[in-house]
């Protein structure tokens, strides 16, 4: 085994941390329902890397997976980018947005075959994303409604999706360039890395949000 | 050999724009965060502002008020009282018969007394001079002479007070004492009141318990509408950092008024 797979298998274990967290806040009764998106959010991205490693390892192509997965990601967002905003024209805006950018990934996915890397599909995500998140930051100074930013869950959550979308973003730009390279791990060790992040602050999110009891 | 050297400048330029973009991000979440936190602060600065503002208002009236209680009460014994006292004197020397004197001498004897009696009320001497123990315990005196269907009785420790019990927060002790009491006659058709003040060095620790019909602030009083007296309850005892508890019982209500010292 090299340095590449002992990463690959602490990001396969990344996964695991925000659902055991989870179990353990549902055993311990400190869960707090309204982590509910977010959770599913976590739910959905393992599974995918489950199945797709199982998948994978029984010699089969699994990369339907990232359209299916990413489809269902974003039908989770737009529950989780209509959280903490005031305007109601821009939630609308982000469900119709969010709606039409899901349209788009399937279509591409038929149109490229399930089995290719959605690649322009990912690149037109990761920049919707980051648009509704630099919104919803002008929100928080226009209106001030979030007191303690710090312990705000959703807060944490769409940083993270923005710095995961900003730093993959050459990532998905330069794929059909970089990953048929020699230095295709070296690429891929980028995305493995703010996959961590992304983990680790998931969990974090839900530790913010969960009950707190006095 | 071309083929590598393009491929090298393709990692070059993704290393370049992940790394760039990876920063940026950064730098605008790092920003958002620590500038949200400083308007957050500056906000709840001027909400202390506010609240320090309106706490002054609040003392500002209640001084006022007891300013002008103080005022009407010493015109009321000195002035009024006075000019009464000496009517009284001049009906010995009036032409009148001796029943018409005694009728008219009833009826000041009755005018002076109830002026000494607002007056006293206004402004409880008791209070500055003994404290609000003696002062408690001659209310309590007052209202079983004056109100002859409630008896009311009082159990008082009287231990070294706090250092920061202040007049003032005797003087709010005692007229919210005095309002629960007025309440209790007007509208409570109560046969027994027993009031317990509690005064040690922790602070003072004030109850009152009547055997009437029983009270509620929260489902009793008309939020659209809420009393005079209770606001006015609420008030002194905000401004003094007191607490109050009402207790509805299955006959009567037990009050609970608790001010605590700080160390």
């Amino acid at each position: 085994m090299d340095k590449f797979d002992y990463l690959y298998i602490i990001l396969y274990y990344s996964y695991l941390l925000p659902l055991v967290l989870v179990a353990v806040l549902l055993i311990t009764r400190f869960y707090n329902r309204e982590l509910n998106l977010i959770v599913f959010l976590c739910l959905s991205s393992a599974s995918s890397e489950f199945i797709g490693e199982a998948i994978y390892s029984h010699g089969l192509k699994n990369s339907f997976l990232l359209h299916i997965g990413q489809a269902i990601d974003l039908m989770i967002l737009i529950g989780i980018f209509s959280q903490n905003v005031i305007k109601p024209t821009a939630k609308l805006a982000a469900f119709f947005v969010l709606d039409a950018v899901i349209l788009f990934c399937l279509i591409y996915g038929f149109k490229i075959s399930l089995q290719n890397q959605p690649v322009y599909a990912s690149l037109l995500v990761g920049i919707t994303i980051i648009c509704l998140v630099i919104y919803y930051y002008y929100e928080i100074f226009r209106y001030e409604h979030i007191d303690d930013l710090a312990g705000n869950p959703v807060f944490w959550i769409k940083s993270t999706y923005l710095l995961y979308f900003a730093g993959t973003f050459a990532y998905n730009a330069f794929y059909t360039s970089l990953m048929f390279g020699s230095m295709r791990e070296n690429v891929s060790l980028v995305n493995w890395i703010l996959i961590m992040i992304c983990n680790l602050v998931f969990t974090l999110a839900i530790w913010l949000g969960r009950v707190q009891k006095t | 050999m071309a083929g590598k050297s393009s491929e090298n400048l393709d990692v070059l330029i993704f290393v370049i724009i992940t790394v760039g973009m990876i920063i940026l991000a950064l730098a605008i979440i790092c920003a958002v965060f620590f500038y949200q936190r400083k308007l957050q602060r500056r906000k709840n600065q001027l909400k202390n502002l506010e609240i320090a503002y309106q706490k002054d208002l609040v003392s500002a009236a209640i001084d006022g008020r007891e300013q002008e209680k103080r005022r009407i009460a010493f015109e009321l014994h000195d002035d009024v009282g006075s000019t009464l006292t000496a009517v009284k004197f001049g009906i010995a020397s009036a032409k009148m018969s001796i029943e018409e004197k005694q009728q008219l001498n009833d009826n000041l004897v009755i005018a002076i007394n109830k002026i000494r009696q607002i007056s006293y009320e206004m402004l409880p001497s008791i209070l500055d001079e003994l404290g609000i123990v003696a002062g408690a315990n001659s209310l309590i005196s007052n209202l079983n002479s004056q109100v002859k269907e409630i008896d009311f009785s009082i159990q008082a420790v009287n231990d070294p007070k706090s250092e920061n019990q202040t007049p003032d927060i005797e003087l709010a002790i005692y007229r919210v004492l005095q309002e629960l009491l007025n309440n209790i006659v007007k509208y409570a058709d109560a046969t027994t009141v027993e009031v317990l003040l509690i005064q040690d060095e922790f602070g003072l620790d004030l109850t009152i318990d009547d055997n009437g019909k029983g009270f509620d602030p929260q489902t009793d009083v008309d939020k659209t509408k809420p009393s005079l007296g209770m606001r006015n309850i609420a008030m002194r005892l905000q401004h003094i950092g007191a607490t109050v508890n009402f207790a509805k019982k299955e006959r009567g209500t037990k009050v609970r008024v608790q001010w605590k010292t700080t160390t």
